[in-house]
């Protein structure tokens, strides 16, 4: 009866080795680990060099203006409500990271990415519900280039450097630099490809289809086609007819065939 | 059964010898050189662990020393920051500008699910018992996105619908004080420096994605690397919060683009630095992601809710 009721001897043995163990175990973990990885992290502390030796793409608005190659631009922005804010849209936002530009990359894209200003200038102030209500002006690109129906991107009437609406509508895309006269293309784009960014902005990137029409794979003589008939008023269109009027056969062509080939 | 009967269930008492009373035995032999070997092993250690100084200032300073001039990039003192990174989701309007500049900045390709970074849209549904949640991996987001050409937006798929609430919410790495990611890498791979950031030793990580499963974020991902010489092509990537940027004295790519200041970053050592001074505004507003991870995130946020996780 009274041999039952005692700790089995095994048992006993068995709490106190595992209790030495443990001690040992941390005692020796005090003892071996070096104190100056408690001060640093145990790592191979090589490779914070290699991590910090990343290229920096971003330099930020200052060196734009710091730089005085681009003062007057600078200077302009820090006064228009993109700069003067507290909350700022900086140059890069727009043009895309500096990177190598003064050296390498002669010069950076007027819009960074596919070259779409609207929906750019949308990717901040397209209204939408989850977007707070205070700052940016809140657009809905259906109802908002009112009255000029005319009027194809933001920038014809908004600079955007200082932004706010000061700035008289210019003529619509058919006359801007995108179709002058030139037909050749500079750096190694179709003609059709250079033409076809102002058609962008409301056909969509590569005219996939925006708030007009997809153009993208569409044939190529109802491409041309129907140009010439917005060239010469037999369709009418508020929109296409005054940028068609511009147009030459040359253009027109290379247009349709880069549509057409997409 | 045959077998049994034929083993002997128990040795022959005679051929056993019977221990006199000065005789040690083997049993007990080596119970006594075990133990006794054990304690001169742990007494010393243990009298060394009680009596042991810590380190004194010079020591520390020695290891510091050295850490700083063989490791550390010239002019920068991991020991005098403690970085910490704010996000006021009351002002960010989900242009993913955040989102481009991280990726051009880190060098990382343009598929929408390979990110640093990223934000989510919580939309609440008059009448619907759960939130909706979309991000930039989202099929009908994508295809307004132009992933080539790093432009990321959000589709206005909510334009029709009666809405309760719908609010943005950046996602990135939260930088933890008390890192998961770091206890479960089986390399040694990922770390955190002294001024509070975890990176990724990029030569040592094989990929095996240990630490995606243990972080309570879903912060780390799959990045395609040139293939090495071990054949690892893949290796664990994250936000560093541009260590090499902020070790320049600048701030990350996310915070220097964000048009609406809805990121902030900042040494919490400065008692002036945006960070403690934001801190100090938004006391009690601030929130942390999954407080009950333990993990002790880095980055604060306010303007969420409860269903942010």
């Amino acid at each position: 009866m009274k041999g039952k009721n005692k700790t089995p001897h095994y048992a006993v043995r068995l709490v106190v080795l595992i209790l030495f163990a443990g001690i040992t175990f941390f005692v020796g973990l005090r003892f071996f680990v070096p104190e100056g990885s408690k001060l640093t992290g145990s790592y191979d502390a090589e490779s914070l060099l290699y991590i910090a030796s990343a290229p920096v793409e971003y330099a930020g608005s200052k060196s734009c203006g710091a730089s005085s190659c681009h003062d007057s631009l600078f200077k302009k922005w820090a006064k228009g409500a993109h700069g003067a804010r507290d909350e700022q849209s900086k140059c890069e936002a727009c043009h895309g990271p500096q990177g190598n530009h003064p050296g390498k990359i002669k010069k950076l894209p007027k819009v960074r990415g596919d070259g779409n200003v609207v929906e750019l200038c949308l990717t901040c102030h397209r209204e939408m519900k989850a977007r707070s209500t205070t700052g940016q002006p809140q657009i809905s690109p259906q109802e908002h280039p009112f009255p000029h129906k005319e009027v194809l991107i933001c920038t014809q009437c908004h600079d955007p450097h200082s932004p706010g609406f000061d700035k008289p509508a210019t003529a619509p895309v058919g006359a801007t630099k995108n179709s002058t006269n030139n037909v050749e293309a500079p750096n190694g784009m179709s003609a059709g490809e250079s033409l076809a960014s102002s058609c962008f902005s409301c056909h969509g990137p590569k005219g996939r289809g925006g708030f007009a029409p997809v153009l993208a794979g569409q044939p190529l003589g109802a491409l041309k086609d129907k140009l010439v008939k917005f060239r010469s008023g037999e369709l009418k269109g508020a929109v296409m007819n005054p940028v068609a009027s511009k147009m030459k056969d040359k253009e027109i062509e290379a247009l349709a065939q880069y549509f057409s080939g997409l | 059964m045959d077998k049994w009967v034929n083993f002997p269930a128990s040795v022959d008492s005679g051929d056993t010898h019977e221990l006199g009373p000065d005789e040690l035995g083997r049993r007990k032999f080596i119970t006594q050189v075990l133990g006794s070997s054990l304690m001169l092993m742990a007494l010393p250690t243990l009298a060394s662990t009680l009596f042991k100084k810590g380190m004194s200032e010079t020591e520390r300073n020695l290891i510091k020393k050295e850490y700083l001039e063989k490791y550390c990039p010239p002019g920068y003192d991991p020991f005098a920051h403690r970085w910490a990174y704010g996000i006021d989701a009351y002002k960010c309007i989900g242009c993913n500008q955040c989102m481009t500049a991280c990726k051009i900045e880190n060098g990382l390709p343009g598929h929408p699910s390979i990110n640093n970074r990223w934000i989510e849209r919580y939309t609440k549904l008059a009448g619907d018992s759960h939130v909706h949640v979309d991000t930039c991996t989202d099929p009908a987001n994508i295809s307004v996105s132009d992933p080539d050409n790093f432009i990321y937006r959000f589709d206005d798929r909510y334009a029709e619908a009666d809405v309760e609430y719908s609010f943005f919410v950046p996602k990135m790495c939260n930088h933890c004080e008390k890192p998961v990611c770091t206890q479960v890498c089986p390399k040694g791979a990922t770390f955190q420096t002294p001024d509070g950031a975890v990176l990724v030793d990029e030569d040592r990580c094989i990929g095996c994605l240990y630490c995606k499963q243990a972080c309570p974020y879903g912060a780390r991902y799959l990045r395609p690397i040139p293939a090495r010489a071990d054949g690892v092509t893949r290796v664990a990537g994250k936000c560093t919060w541009c260590w090499h940027r902020i070790t320049k004295g600048q701030e990350p790519a996310c915070v220097g683009i964000c048009p609406k200041k809805a990121l902030i970053f900042g040494d919490l050592n400065d008692p002036n630095s945006d960070i403690s001074l934001w801190i100090k505004e938004h006391g009690r507003e601030l929130l942390v992601l999954k407080p009950d991870m333990g993990t002790r995130p880095s980055v604060k946020y306010i303007g969420i809710n409860e269903e942010v996780r």
